[in-house]
């Protein structure tokens, strides 16, 4: 097991803040060790969302996690966006400002997805020059996750894993290992997730994330809607197990159910990591077994989807 | 990695960029998406095809076909969520044609989705629809409320500073609205239609000009719409442009007063009207 290079803090079980839990949390406080925010929510910083953000930070650790950072464009960065992030980034005082390997749009249009990065030198090289770029501008860490992606290219020249440990030590980022996306990719292009994991540089791992996803049988979306799926429960022991101790998230972003239920999934995740810790110490790698999922409930986004 | 019988090609990383967003933002079937003169100019058919990988389940058109979904249904959602009514009004399939064909002519070009319905007003009324009119009311109405949603909080004018204002400085007060507020006057009754669709016992209105006042205000963030009489309108509009209080009662008077309302009927009900305006937390300063 490594530390994690630069000291960044084990937060420890973190959910993802979603505006429908803002009273409950605000009424009860529950005991969560930490909160992510889809930061582009907040930089208008108006209305009852950041008035309810403002809150929850005086009495928990807030990351901030994008999604608008486009950073594999050819577009030049936005600068005013960037301007914004790192306001927000202040005033939350975040430990390191995270978004993902990919980019959403070029010429200017957006299509607000995470698309998937063709993967050559070319690629490499360009994300490299704008990571170091964002982290100089932001003055913090700068840390991305590899995304769920549903079709390759023949330009590529290498394999995700090999690009995104190259990407990570060129421009001295940090990375957040989501599991379910390696293995929402690994079963849609056919990979061993475990080689995946392997190739990435653990002591760059600063946060781990969790999440469902919906199988479609010849291929899985990755929707947030539903809870954790065993296969990648192990896929996360099995990290942890190389990495040790990372801030680790469950996001959950259709069909949310009551904060309760949310907050229980993500601290499964302890079962796991103590699991992962007793395997790294040489006293056998046994699964802990998790309580069943309940009945799917698949929202309609997850539904229309065919 | 699926090198599925596909020998490596290299691509310029900008050429593929442009291409792939031609294909996941072009509405029609996949073949049109392929083909259409702004993808192949980035990309022939055949070069795009040799490019995409296949995988073991699915063809090269249904690996990109996943992301031209999503994008519609991601579109269609975000233009949902800001025009509930427009949506009630014109129902799903009309609703979800209006969406293609208004982000093939304004495709997003912001880094939030919270921007993608400002130049849908606009674009209905550019379009043949019948009632087009109507509709670009009603969807300024309901941009309007997001707006005040998402206003900077400020704090409105206290009780203490209220009974502070001595009884002879009212007349020449000036006041300032709080952030959270606008006023709008619509041609056509675009807030009775709102009602309607927010609580079923209110009555739809027919769709024919007929004016609508309306004022949206959100305090200790709860926003609030409420219907307004002419008279009160310009009380209001005239309060805000900063017209002393005074002044703007004299003019709504001599504009208002008529042989149906009597003069004494008309000061009541602006008087208590704009009560109800301070004790609401309308106004964020005074000044005397
Ligand atoms: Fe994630």
């Amino acid at each position: 097991m490594l530390p994690n290079r630069w000291n960044l803090p084990d937060l420890g079980f973190g959910v993802g803040l979603r505006s429908v839990h803002y009273d409950y949390i605000l009424e009860n406080f529950p005991p969560v060790d930490w909160f992510e925010v889809i930061s582009e929510n907040y930089l208008s910083q108006g209305g009852y969302s950041f008035y309810a953000l403002e809150k929850i930070r005086e009495r928990y650790p807030i990351v901030t996690h994008g999604v608008s950072l486009s950073i594999g464009s050819t577009d030049p960065l936005n600068f005013t966006y960037l301007e914004r992030l790192k306001r927000l980034a202040d005033l939350m005082d975040t430990p390191w400002v995270s978004d993902h390997i990919c980019w959403t749009g070029v010429n200017g249009r957006n299509t607000h997805d995470l698309l998937p990065i063709l993967y050559t030198e070319e690629t490499l090289g360009h994300i490299v020059k704008r990571i170091r770029t964002i982290q100089d501008f932001l003055g913090r860490r700068v840390v991305l996750e590899n995304v769920s992606t549903y079709v390759e290219f023949a330009a590529s020249t290498m394999p995700e894993w090999e690009f995104i440990a190259r990407m990570a030590e060129d421009a001295d980022c940090g990375l957040l290992l989501d599991v379910n996306n390696v293995f929402v990719s690994a079963f849609n292009h056919n990979f061993d997730a475990k080689e995946f994991i392997d190739a990435i540089p653990a002591d760059r791992i600063c946060q781990y994330h969790l999440a469902g996803h919906t199988h479609k049988g010849t291929h899985i979306i990755d929707t947030h809607s539903d809870h954790v799926v065993e296969g990648v429960w192990e896929l996360y022991r099995y990290a942890y197990s190389r990495s040790g101790g990372r801030a680790t998230l469950l996001e959950w972003d259709e069909d949310i159910p009551s904060f309760e239920v949310v907050h229980a999934e993500a601290l499964k995740a302890r079962a796991y990591r103590d699991n992962a810790h007793a395997e790294g110490a040489g006293s056998g790698s046994a699964i802990v077994s998790t309580q069943k999922s309940e009945q799917q409930l698949l929202h309609a986004f997850a539904n229309e989807y065919d | 990695m699926n090198m599925i019988n596909k020998a490596h090609e290299p691509l310029p990383l900008a050429d593929f960029q442009r291409w792939m967003v031609s294909v996941v933002t072009h509405f029609g079937t996949d073949d049109q998406a392929w083909n259409s003169d702004v993808a192949t100019a980035e990309l022939s058919h055949d070069r795009a095809l040799h490019n995409v990988l296949p995988s073991k389940t699915l063809t090269e058109y249904d690996r990109i076909g996943i992301y031209r979904r999503m994008y519609f249904l991601r579109m269609r959602d975000s233009l949902a969520v800001d025009f509930p009514s427009v949506l009630h009004l014109l129902g799903k399939p009309q609703f979800e044609e209006l969406t293609e064909q208004y982000f093939t002519a304004h495709p997003s070009n912001s880094y939030t989705l919270n921007d993608t319905g400002l130049k849908f007003p606009s674009f209905v009324r550019s379009t043949t629809l019948p009632d087009k009119e109507f509709i670009a009311q009603l969807a300024e109405l309901e941009l309007a409320i997001s707006a005040v949603m998402e206003a900077p909080e400020v704090p409105p004018i206290s009780a203490v500073d209220i009974a502070g204002i001595p009884p002879d400085a009212w007349d020449t007060a000036i006041f300032t609205a709080v952030e959270a507020f606008s006023l709008h006057e619509f041609a056509y009754p675009v807030h009775d239609y709102f009602c309607a669709v927010e609580d079923k016992h209110n009555e739809f209105p027919n769709i024919q000009p007929h004016p609508n006042f309306v004022y949206i205000h959100r305090s200790n963030f709860h926003t609030q719409h409420y219907a307004l009489r002419a008279e009160e309108y310009r009380l209001l509009e005239l309060l805000i442009q900063g017209t002393t209080l005074g002044e703007a009662f004299e003019a709504v008077q001599q504009v208002f007063t008529n042989k149906q309302t009597n003069l004494e009927e008309l000061q009541a009900r602006i008087s208590s009207r704009f009560q109800e305006w301070i004790m609401n937390g309308v106004f964020a300063a005074i000044r005397t």
